[in-house]
């Protein structure tokens, strides 16, 4: 990240915990959208996407003073932040299951003309599948292009852990869709 | 990674890079903001407007001790020595004096209850009681520390 736009990203938040309405504008326009890419990617769904983004947001109107400016970049920790909001959403939704989720879950989708678009939905789905410490890697690094060590910062977790779970991620991909004619 | 699977990586990332946030976001966010700043101000106002009734209170209180003064019987008893040695004691929610501002001590009569809301240690039970006390006194006629002198006790 240029040292000007960490300059910028400074400026704004101390205005904003000042109470400036125009920094926190700020803060939202430059950062909003790599918080609901990540979101979506996570995800797959972009009302569940665009719900984790005001959470975001939401929580650093009430927390303006958690983010310390020597311990990394604000986009990678309202990433991370966004990483955290969808962990709890997950767990709580786990606790309810619609009665035919068991059926509607094993349906493959129908075969479409477009082979790269079928692909692409197949991908979106195996990544859904991922568990959650893997799927974070794989949207990071292989989906929004962060280095390992922004992927670092966001998944709270040491370098090489990054670098482990991506391969062990890209593992799981690749036995998800074997089979499926996409990693072969 | 194959090849059909980097391929599907990088249009799904594609994908991803092209959709948008609803404008409606930003909207309910800046209600968002607005209501914690309304609710921020008030506290504030609150606090401030506390924070200076009370030291009006205490000022007046100590300025004009004979109005709350009640009678005192004769038969008074002294715990501390006239001239006291005890430092004085800031009194909380008053601005402290300019570096250039002329102070004065005043010695007065204050009830023991004010000196136990002005922060001082009594070891006196007797709220009711009559304390003598030294006050510093600023410029614009704050009190601004006390100490005390003597307690003389209603019991």
């Amino acid at each position: 990240m240029p040292e000007s736009e960490r300059t910028r990203d400074r400026d704004l938040l101390q205005r904003f915990r000042a109470g400036d309405r125009d920094a926190f504008t700020e803060i939202y326009r430059v950062h909003h959208k790599p918080v609901f890419r990540f979101a979506l990617l996570m995800t797959g769904d972009s009302v569940k996407a665009a719900e984790a983004t005001q959470d975001v947001f939401v929580w650093l109107i009430h927390h303006p003073a958690d983010f310390d400016p020597l311990r990394g970049e604000l986009g990678s920790f309202l990433v991370g932040v966004a990483r955290k909001q969808l962990k709890r959403r997950y767990s709580e939704e786990l606790r309810w299951v619609p009665l035919d989720e068991s059926a509607a879950g094993s349906v493959d989708p129908e075969p479409l003309a477009d082979q790269e678009e079928e692909d692409v939905i197949r991908l979106r789905r195996a990544i859904a599948a991922l568990p959650e410490r893997y799927r974070a890697v794989v949207v990071l690094c292989d989906l929004d292009g962060k280095s390992y060590e922004q992927a670092a910062t966001v998944a709270d977790c040491a370098v090489g852990t990054v670098r482990s779970r991506l391969h062990r991620a890209r593992a799981l991909l690749a036995r998800k869709l074997v089979g499926r004619g996409c990693a072969a | 990674m194959s090849d059909r699977l980097s391929k599907a990586m990088g249009r799904l990332s594609a994908e991803s890079a092209k959709a948008e946030v609803p404008p409606e976001i930003e909207a309910a966010l800046l209600g968002e903001f607005d209501r914690r700043s309304r609710r921020r101000n008030a506290m504030s106002w609150t606090i401030a407007a506390g924070a200076i009734a009370a030291s009006i209170a205490l000022v007046l209180s100590l300025e004009y001790p004979s109005e709350v003064k009640p009678d005192v019987p004769a038969a008074v008893v002294a715990e501390v020595a006239p001239e006291s040695d005890q430092p004085f004691v800031p009194i909380p929610y008053v601005a402290p004096l300019g570096p250039y501002e002329q102070a004065q001590v005043v010695r007065m009569e204050v009830p023991v209850s004010q000196l136990i809301a002005a922060g001082l240690p009594m070891r006196t039970t007797d709220v009711g009681a009559q304390a003598e006390a030294d006050v510093v006194v600023g410029q614009d006629g704050r009190a601004r520390a006390v100490r005390l002198v003597s307690v003389s006790s209603t019991e």
